[in-house]
């Protein structure tokens, strides 16, 4: 058939490739893929990387309608969590992500760094064919292009050569690829090494050590009324960040929110969700825990818990007590009892500790203590779940283990796929050294027959320090299948055809094995049918149905296999296992002196570990705490930054005796006295254009060469750095300049009173568990006051578009910033740029500190994150004011910009009283390959004209035209904009609100509904937000 | 007023005479001098770099200028405000004037509206400069086109095309009529063969028949009729622009008069401005004198006066209205970031001027050309700071910001003053700069029998 | 013997009592005459024309036009197109009135200034017989029409009303 003899051409051109894509196994997938993909390189006769290939729709099948986009799922292995996602694609180009409903993991969400994937796959640094090292010069190693065969072939022979000890180091993998790597290790004696810094290793050792099964359980956060959080960032990086988000805002907008406390020693973003954030002196948490433990032993709980260890508890917590954990974690005796008084009162409670702030050098005292707590609440089985656990492979000891072996010689093969330690693995440990000794037997030595090759398809710290680097697909153009916790199995399928002369890791992987006589999984088996094969064996749990064929065909559409049922929160009960007895805990708080401070080094939604760093979108996404973009900065309490003599944007030099970094200085309120605050992921001096261009500041280079006690995990809080003053400016860039709402009252806040419990027992009496009306409360239903209008307003026919934000839901995690720029073709402008106040985002997630009222009369930090977009009002004050009907009112009540009649007057963004207008100051293009991702159904702008959100006009266009087809106007839910269908918490609705039962307007009624400055201006915005909610502390 | 100089001269000269007139103004227009050529090149040079730096700004985008979030208007916007002001005086002095028979305005009218014509001219420049496509400026004008588009008569900037466009007519034709008479002077004793032929063509063959006086007359009472609304009007839709906003320190009811007072107040300082150099320049003493400038700082006073009464009343508005918005602006000003711009407007627009009560200042030219610079500096600053303070802090603090002001500003600001100086330095040397007829209207005419002196 | 040739007799004054003495003279035996003048004066009007100027009228109607013009132009283009901008009617006419203000100054002022060329005669490109460069400067002058008959009589009444000069010229 037609297809088939495309496909061959293609493969005969590629010379000799292995049958590796899948056209046994399904062909006609391929052949549409093939079929689009060619055509999308006919019509981009200019991307001059590419092998152009043309095929002409002679029978155009019915799946490839120029026009009408293709959507394919898959999954998403950014981080671990492995949400299920959609790519949507378009004449053959994957031009957008989303989450794919079906997947119980993130329900069809998905968040920022997911949405950025796609520019991993358009990198303009991608690497384009094979590598090998040509010489090494100051300005960094030189590499040549080579052919596949050559490298196979060296790589063969390196293997049957090898006397020692061959290594594969990867990231944290899926489960399709683990199956290679287990296959290698155990047929070709690969000693299989994984390295991802952001692993909650220790959490799972602590579940070990206490439940017995090593893991980091699930927990189901929206079945407890109660949660204490120390430092668990599971809002932006912990182990599964969209699904946790979404269960934490399904209680918080519930009728009976839980209650949240926080304790860190920096404000992270999931610090600034909780209704109680406690500042704790770094380390010091844990006497936090043990003060709680003996308060809850004290007033009779854990029934469940065997005599016998309560008493050891007893002992444990005898010295204990609310003044010395004040002593020892700054927080206030007051504060701490409270959280006593809510964990007690609470039903259903859950305790959490992770992230940064339980990454001391002794975790384990924390994070078991904090187990014994949920043991002693009774959460263990109701929110915390040890079935079905999450078990990281990362492991640093592994990985120094190997970095040993390499100094002495003992390696000679190294495979590096998915992982960078050159980067996120402290320098101080020697792996660049290292793996220049992969193969020397000894001094003088040559390298012998040692080899090191890095499958990777950028060429960043680690890939440069190869022999050989070969160009792998990125997840979006490769196969795999991924299981989570829940039993459901995710697939990954190629959205697109490869780009370039790059192939998958696994087939790369399987042909070496192949190569020395040891095919995996039978011969001439490739990577996709091992990955079919494997799917169906793990998919196989449950009845399939007879044929095979037509489950896995099926899958792919749906994106794996998603057992009934099968989500991450049902209950199993836990252990206690006796060797808890063996603990002893000490606090282990850090005291700094003179001009040292403690290195807090943090993952965030912006930059995680770095692996995001050469994306534009997640480099000028605002930090959502700091606002900070392009590069790394380092947070400094206002006092401490006092006494050292440092004013905000400073440059500082942060020094240890591993390493020195330059960063500005960002001061704020919210970090401890004692510590510098540095995000992780920052400072590359490899990878690309972007991520070398957004500044020093790689903490990971300052990081002493220990391993932390029992758990050998990597202490993220083991670097006390000495703080100079750097020269001049530290190249501090931020969006938002003024942290206040000057009482302006933007972002409400209804304040909730009662302890969660109280709360949840109101049988809804008054519609909901809201105790008395806070503060903020007055104007609360200025979303629909009524005002004399001047004029009569506008009849909407059919439809008056309209959208909800849920302040209590949202997270400001700005998933919906990174959607927004991939669906509307935003340019990212850069650093110079934005430092000029001239960003483009059409959303701008707005931080505000205020102050809360508490029961005793004081006052608490309230941390708002207020989603700010176009609010197309009714009235709109730009409208009238452009010359030349640039923008109007549209029959569907929409703000409408139309581009090319604007002559840029700029006089709708000078009277815009949101400033949600964005002018294009300067004509902005897109670098080769990003201009790729660019989404055809969207308008680029042009210099000098004014832009702004449009709610996604050209998914409305599309739900209309499929409505009309059938004959029926569009249907509640029918049209998501981009921010909407992304937001992990759905925050966001989006709708009619000329149809009274759609859910936007029932949304804009509802008690907490409000419109910003509307009472003000009688702007009357289509956008309306419902209250934040607190509790009073 | 009677016109002669005993009234400041103690040895009683005699009055001026009609041929005294002709021959002290047409002198002006003798070859021009090494200074003139100096005097016009400096402006060449200075449009010339206007120029370069627009077209540079228009080919690396409009971004090269400082504006930028949340401060979409900045200087381009401030100078158009600003030259718009200057070019009040003008009219004001050749026609509101006219109306109400002030003699003092008779020698310094024709420089004046010469100064309107031409700050108009200059004026009209910045809303093109300012657009982020300017190449499509044109879309703001009601023309039948194929695009079947017409602009949103419902927008102040639409206004403002209508009435700056009608200003610059009217004030042209205004002066272009004023002239008639004088360049047919002028072209009686022409003597080059260039002058002979520019003068005849541009005087239109006037002669100064009966008739002819007859209907010129009346219709020049008709213009002065038409022009004096408009320098009403001129500013007010200017201000408009601002008023009709709803940006804090913009949504006022009383910048129309405030804008037209502050008009009148930097236009008759750029009068002085001019002035005084060319009557140093061209000797014209007899012709401008004391009394004349005392009338000027009178009308300086007077404005300065509604001026600062405006701000106050801007204050006061800002703390009556109750509207957190407005009073955090109006706090702002004074008090906040930018406070140098507010305080340097205040003493140049407020405090300086009230030295003229004393009068021996009022007639001290060195004094008072000092004072018009200041005053010109102090009415760019009141521009500048209701349009840019009002546009870095308005509803969201989030979206604050500030400005940071690019060599391109402050290039075609130069350029502006390059432009204007430019036509004015043409304008002086080939056509009577000071209004030859209607000086000799108000000098008694030449009688036989004296008794029966000139009056009016 | 009567000459019937045109002639132009121009009479030079220094003083403008004696001008219009001799222009009183002239109309007195109603000859077709012209007063030339460096400035226009209230003394020279009431002698030479005393009625009013039409000028006024064609700027009224003028004013009328322009002011309808731009009352209609934008409320016509506005019905056009039909834009709705923020609720604001489609023809909002107060803000219609800034356009209308300003048409009515600009057609007026524009035909008052055709006017003054129409009864002026202007652009006036031919010699004027009679007219001399120094009426521009500082002296007045009176130029009558007659035939050559006549001459005699004209330049009598002038130099009895205090002429500096008479000269005769042919009137072509």
């Amino acid at each position: 058939m037609e297809g088939q003899i495309v496909q061959l051409k293609g493969r005969k051109e590629k010379g000799g490739e292995p049958e590796s894509s899948g056209l046994v196994s399904i062909s006609r997938r391929r052949f549409l893929q093939v079929l689009g993909a060619g055509s999308a390189m006919g019509a981009a006769a200019c991307a001059s990387p590419v092998k152009q290939e043309i095929v002409s729709y002679v029978k155009p099948d019915p799946e490839q309608i120029p026009g009408v986009a293709t959507w394919y799922s898959s999954t998403c292995t950014e981080c671990s969590a492995n949400c299920g996602i959609r790519v949507r694609t378009r004449e053959g180009r994957a031009v957008k992500v989303e989450g794919n409903p079906h997947s119980p993991v993130n329900r069809g969400s998905l968040c920022a760094l997911g949405q950025s994937s796609l520019q991993s796959l358009y990198d303009p640094d991608r690497i384009r064919t094979p590598l090998k090292r040509k010489a090494n010069t100051p300005t960094g190693p030189q590499f040549e292009p080579v052919g596949w065969d050559e490298v196979f072939s060296k790589l063969g022979d390196a293997l049957t050569k090898a006397t020692n000890k061959k290594v594969l180091l990867t990231g944290e993998l899926t489960t399709g690829y683990s199956d290679v790597a287990q296959a290698l290790s155990s047929q070709l004696g690969f000693t299989h090494v994984v390295w991802d810094p952001i692993q909650p290793v220790a959490v799972a050792q602590a579940a070990k050590m206490t439940y017995g099964t090593f893991g980091v359980p699930t927990f189901a956060i929206d079945k407890a009324q109660v949660v204490v959080n120390f430092g668990a960032d599971f809002l932006e990086t912990w182990v599964n960040p969209v699904g946790y988000a979404r269960q934490w805002s399904d209680s918080r907008r519930s009728e009976h929110p839980l209650r949240f406390v926080h304790v860190e020693p920096r404000l992270s973003l999931t610090g600034a969700n909780a209704d109680l954030w406690l500042k704790s002196a770094p380390g010091s948490e844990v006497s936090m825990v043990l003060f709680l433990i003996k308060e809850m032993l004290g007033r009779g709980r854990g029934e469940g818990l065997s005599a016998d260890v309560r008493s050891k508890l007893t002992a444990l917590t005898k010295g204990v007590s609310a003044e010395t954990v004040e002593h020892e974690t700054g927080v206030s005796k007051e504060k701490i009892l409270l959280v006593a008084e809510y964990l007690a009162s609470a039903e259903s409670s859950l305790v959490l500790a992770g992230g940064t702030a339980a990454a001391t050098a002794d975790p384990l005292p924390l994070l078991v203590g904090v187990n014994f707590l949920n043991l002693i609440l009774g959460n263990v089985g109701k929110t915390v779940n040890v079935a079905e656990a999450k078990k990281p492979a990362s492991s640093a000891k592994a990985l120094s283990d190997a970095i040993d072996d390499m100094q002495n010689g003992k390696v000679d093969v190294l495979v590096v796929y998915g992982t960078n330690p050159a980067f996120t693995f402290p320098d101080s440990f020697g792996f660049d050294h290292a793996v220049n000794r992969v193969g020397v037997k000894g001094e003088g030595t040559g390298k012998g027959a040692g080899i090191v090759v890095a499958l990777s398809s950028h060429l960043d710290e680690t890939a440069q320090l190869a022999d050989y680097v070969l160009p792998v697909h990125t997840s979006l153009e490769d196969w795999g299948y991924a299981t989570t916790p829940g039993g459901a199995v995710s697939l990954i399928q190629p959205s697109m055809r490869p780009i370039f002369d790059t192939r998958s890791a696994g087939d790369v992987l399987m042909t070496m094995a192949a190569n020395s006589g040891k095919a995996i999984g039978g011969d001439g088996k490739t990577f996709d049918a091992l990955v079919k094969a494997g799917f169906l064996k793990a998919a196989a749990t449950a009845d399939i149905g007879g044929d095979l064929e037509r489950f896995w065909m099926a899958s792919l559409e749906r994106g794996g296999y998603f057992p009934k049922g099968s989500s991450p929160t049902s209950a199993a009960a836990g252990t206690v296992d006796a060797a808890a007895h063996q603990l002893d805990f000490k606090p282990h708080a850090h005291t700094v002196h003179g001009d040292e401070l403690l290195l807090y080094p943090f993952p965030s939604v912006k930059s995680f570990d770095g692996r995001a760093a050469n994306r534009p979108w997640m480099q000028e996404l605002p930090d959502p705490i700091t606002q900070a973009v392009w590069g790394a900065w380092a947070e400094v309490h206002s006092k401490t930054a006092k006494r050292l003599n440092l004013a905000h944007g400073d440059a500082l030099i942060l020094r240890t005796d591993d390493g020195e970094v330059q960063l500005p200085v960002y001061v704020s309120d919210y970090v401890h006295e004692d510590i510098v605050a540095v995000p992780l992921g920052q400072g590359h001096s490899a990878y690309g254009r972007y991520a070398k261009s957004a500044g020093q500041g790689n903490v990971f280079s300052l990081l002493p060469k220990t391993l932390a006690k029992q758990t050998d995990v990597l202490p993220m809080l083991s670097a006390h750095v000495s703080v100079l003053r750097g020269r001049g400016d530290g190249g501090l860039v931020v969006t938002q300049e003024f942290s206040s709402q000057m009482g302006r009252d933007l972002a409400k806040t209804k304040m909730l009173t009662g302890v969660a419990a109280a709360a949840a027992h109101s049988d809804g009496h008054h519609g909901s568990g809201y105790g008395s009306h806070g503060a903020n409360d007055h104007g609360a239903h200025a979303g629909h006051h009524e005002v004399k209008q001047m004029y009569h307003q506008r009849e909407h026919p059919l439809y008056e578009w309209g959208m909800n934000i849920d302040l209590a839901a949202c997270t400001g995690c700005s998933a919906c910033v990174v959607a927004c720029y991939a669906e509307n073709n935003i340019p990212v402008v850069g650093k110079k740029i934005v430092s000029q106040g001239r960003e483009m985002s059409w959303i701008r997630i707005e931080r505000y500190y205020d102050s809360v009222p508490t029961e005793s009369g004081g006052e608490e930090l309230k941390v708002s994150f207020m989603p700010m977009m176009c609010q197309h009002c009714q009235n709109a004050p730009c409208e009238p004011v452009c010359p030349v009907y640039a923008t109007y009112h549209n029959e569907e009540g929409m703000n409408a910009m139309i581009y090319n009649r604007c002559v840029g007057t700029r006089y709708c963004s000078n009277n815009c009283s949101y400033k949600v207008r964005r002018f294009n100051w300067f004509q902005y293009e897109w670098p080769e390959l990003l201009d790729w991702q660019v989404n055809p159904d969207v308008t680029k702008r042009t210099v000098g004209i004014m832009e702004k959100c449009t709610f996604c006009v050209q998914r409305i266009a599309e739900a209309k035209d499929i409505a009309k087809d059938l004959g029926r106007s569009v249907e509640d839910g029918e049209v998501t904009p981009a921010c909407v269908q992304t937001c992990p918490t759905q925050a966001i609705t989006f709708g009619n609100l000329k149809d009274p039962n759609s859910r936007v307007s029932k949304l804009a009624k509802g008690d907490r509904a409000y419109k910003v400055l509307d009472h003000h201006l009688n702007t009357q915005p289509a956008v309306s937000y419902l209250e934040d909610i607190r509790y009073k502390a | 007023m009677e016109y002669t100089h005993n009234d400041h001269d103690p040895k009683k000269e005699p009055p001026v005479s009609y041929a005294e007139v002709n021959d002290t103004v047409l002198k002006m227009l003798e070859p021009p001098g090494t200074g003139w050529f100096l005097l016009l090149f400096t402006c060449l040079f200075f449009l010339a770099i206007g120029a370069s730096c627009w077209f540079y700004q228009m080919w690396a985008g409009f971004g090269e200028s400082g504006k930028s979030h949340p401060i979409g208007w900045g200087t381009y916007i401030t100078n158009f405000v600003f030259w718009v002001g200057i070019a009040h005086s003008g009219t004001l002095i050749s026609a509101v004037l006219y109306l109400f028979r002030a003699n003092f305005r008779q020698p310094i009218y024709r420089l004046a509206e010469a100064m309107t014509v031409f700050a108009v001219m200059t004026a009209g420049l910045f809303p093109i400069i300012h657009l982020g496509r300017p190449w499509y400026a044109l879309w703001l004008i009601p023309y039948p086109n194929q695009r079947a588009l017409w602009p949103n008569f419902r927008s102040p900037l639409l206004w403002d095309v209508f009435a700056v466009s009608t200003y610059f007519t009217i004030s042209a034709t205004f002066f272009f009529v004023g002239l008639i008479p004088d360049i047919a002077a002028a072209r009686d004793r022409a003597t080059t063969p260039f002058r002979k032929i520019l003068y005849g063509a541009t005087s239109l063959g006037w002669r100064g028949s009966h008739a002819q006086w007859k209907h010129y007359t009346s219709a020049y009472l008709i213009f002065a009729a038409f022009a004096t609304p408009l320098v009403v009007s001129v500013h007010s839709v200017v201000s408009w622009d601002f008023a009709m906003s709803i940006v804090p320190g913009w949504h006022a009811t009383i910048f129309p008069p405030y804008f037209v007072a502050g008009a009148i107040f930097s236009g008759v300082a750029m009068v002085i401005t001019l002035i005084i150099p060319l009557r140093k320049a061209f000797n014209l003493h007899r012709l401008i004198t004391p009394v004349h400038f005392d009338a000027m700082s009178k009308l300086i006073l007077l404005t300065s006066g509604v001026v600062s009464y405006s701000y106050i009343t801007e204050f006061y508005t800002a703390w009556f209205s109750n509207n957190s918005f407005e009073r955090f602006q109006f706090w702002f000003r004074p008090f906040g970031e930018y406070w140098t711009a507010f305080w340097g407007m205040t003493f140049c627009n407020c405090i300086f001027p009230q030295l003229l009560w004393i009068k021996s200042l009022r007639t001290n030219i060195a004094f008072l050309f000092i004072l018009s610079i200041f005053i010109n500096i102090g009415m760019w600053l009141e521009r500048f700071n209701i349009i840019f303070q009002s546009l870095t802090r308005e509803f969201i603090p989030a979206a604050w910001g500030g400005y940071n002001f690019s060599w391109i500003e402050i290039g075609i600001t130069v350029g502006a003053f390059g432009w204007f100086g430019m036509w004015m330095t043409l304008f002086i040397k080939y056509f009577p700069s000071v209004a030859i007829t209607e000086i000799k209207e108000v000098l008694p005419p030449p009688m036989r029998k004296t008794n029966s002196g000139a009056h009016h | 013997m009567s000459d019937s040739s045109s002639r132009a007799v121009v009479g030079i004054f220094t003083y403008m009592d004696d001008a219009l003495e001799a222009v009183k003279r002239v109309k007195a035996a109603n000859f077709d005459y012209r007063m030339y003048s460096p400035v226009p004066r209230h003394e020279i009007e009431e002698v030479t024309y005393p009625e009013k100027s039409p000028v006024r009228i064609v700027s009224l109607i003028a004013a009328i036009t322009g002011c309808t013009f731009g009352f209609t132009l934008s409320i016509l283009c506005s019905l056009d197109w039909p834009m709705r901008t923020s609720a604001k009617n489609i023809a909002s006419v107060p803000a219609f009135f800034v356009p209308g203000y300003e048409c009515t100054i600009l057609f007026g002022g524009v035909a008052t200034l055709f006017a003054i060329l129409v009864f002026c005669r202007l652009p006036n490109v031919l010699k004027t017989a009679g007219y001399d460069p120094r009426f521009t400067h500082d002296k007045f002058g009176v130029v009558v029409a007659c035939t050559g008959g006549q001459v005699e009589d004209v330049k009598s009444r002038m130099m009895d009303s205090g002429a500096d000069e008479v000269d005769v010229r042919d009137s072509l």
